[in-house]
Formats: C-alpha cells, sequence, structure tokens
C-alpha cells in the first residue's frame, strides 16, 4: 500500500483545523483583554461577560467564515489543477466527527467535575464562569485534535 | 509513517486493472474520493456495508478484495 500518498482535506477536516487553532486563539484573546483587570479590580465587579460572550461569538462565526473562505481557496486550487473540489462528507467524515465528539465530552466532563468543585466553594461566579469556559474550550480544541489526528493518521472507528 | 489498520485490500490493483478511477468508485459506493483514498492506503477501515458496496462496485467477492491476515 502506498501510505504516502497525500489524502485531499475534506470539508470536515478543514473545520476540524480551522477549530484547532480558532477556539484557544479566542480564549487567549478574551484573557489578554480580562486577566490584566484582575490586578486592579475585585472579580465580583470585573466586567467579564461580555468579553466572553465576544469571545464564544467570534470562534462560532469565525469558525464557520474561515470554513467558508478555507473551501472558496481549496476551490480555487482545485481549478488550477484542472480538479474539482468535492465538498460532500460521508460515513468516513461522521465517525470521524463523532470520535472527535467523544474525546471533547470526556474531557470537558471531567474539567466540569472541577468546576462544580469551585461552585461547592462558593467561590464568585468569575471564578466559576471562567473554569467552564476555559474546561469547554479545552474539550473542543483536544476535540479537533483529535479530529485532525484521525484524518492524518489511521482511524479504526 | 503512518500504520496501516489489520484489514488489508487490494482496491488499487483490482480498481486499475479495471480501469476504475478513485472518484467514479466514490461515486458508485456513495463516498467521497478522500475516503477510498484513505480505504486503499489501510487507513481507515470502512463498514461492512461499504465493503459489500466496493466489492459489488468492483465486480468480486468481498473476500477477493478485502483480507483479514492473521498475527
Amino acid at each position: 500500500m502506498d501510505l504516502d500518498e497525500r489524502i485531499p482535506m475534506t470539508t470536515s477536516e478543514r473545520t476540524a483545523w480551522i477549530a484547532a487553532v480558532l477556539t484557544p486563539a479566542t480564549v487567549v484573546g478574551y484573557l489578554v483583554v480580562v486577566a490584566p483587570q484582575l490586578a486592579s479590580t475585585p472579580v465580583d465587579r470585573l466586567g467579564w461577560q461580555a468579553p466572553m460572550l465576544w469571545s464564544m461569538g467570534i470562534n462560532f462565526v469565525g469558525t464557520i467564515v474561515l470554513t467558508i473562505l478555507a473551501t472558496i481557496v481549496a476551490g480555487i486550487g482545485a481549478g488550477i489543477r484542472h480538479e474539482e473540489l468535492d465538498t460532500s462528507s460521508d460515513q468516513r467524515d461522521r465517525d470521524i466527527d463523532r470520535h472527535g465528539g467523544r474525546v471533547a465530552l470526556s474531557i470537558s466532563a471531567a474539567g466540569l467535575l472541577a468546576v462544580l468543585v469551585l461552585a461547592m466553594l462558593e467561590l464568585d461566579a468569575f471564578w466559576i464562569g471562567n473554569a467552564a469556559f476555559v474546561v469547554g474550550a479545552i474539550g473542543a480544541t483536544a476535540g479537533s485534535i483529535a479530529q485532525i489526528a484521525a484524518y492524518r493518521g489511521t482511524f479504526r472507528g | 509513517m503512518v500504520k496501516a489498520t489489520r484489514v488489508t485490500n487490494d482496491i488499487r490493483a483490482i480498481r486499475t486493472a479495471r480501469g476504475i478511477t478513485q472518484a467514479q468508485l466514490a461515486s458508485a459506493v456513495g463516498a467521497t474520493r478522500q475516503t477510498i483514498i484513505a480505504i486503499e492506503q489501510g487507513r481507515y477501515s470502512p463498514s461492512l456495508e461499504m465493503a459489500f458496496q466496493i466489492a459489488r462496485a468492483l465486480g468480486v467477492r468481498l473476500d477477493e478484495v478485502f483480507g483479514y491476515p492473521e498475527d
């Protein structure tokens, strides 16, 4: 078997790559905005909700927009090579998507235990909200990385 | 180097012998060309249903195209 032949990206793989980069990037962007305020503002008066919603919104919309742009670029590249770009998905994409979802869920579920502990200790909503946000982002990023690994490596389902 | 699945196949040899392209086989079994490449390279184990579809599209028996060698 020729294991070195490059497999062209499917649209689902493109989305996984974008999510794997954009999710941590938007979290870092949020932390860059909010973290410096911790030095001068008490957490119960810190305005973290709006930046967090912006971060989630940019991640959600950005993933869609960048996937569309990446597909357009891939289509142009395929046109130059006189090939047709296949944007459909199939069973392999669905299998790998489920695999990524399982990884994301298992990591997020484990992380949510930490969030529960913070809630039990009755810490400020800032810490609970931020812990949930970061845990969700770590889970989503890990899920995307697991998808990329499945696309680029061997996937047995 | 990527490690192949334990399920082996001769899709590429049979396909090229019959003059069938990856895109044509993909269309015949309702998969993407990427999936056909992944299966040919042993990097994705197809479902039993897809395996039967591939064998049918190539005009061979299932065990003529797929194998599962002993250790």
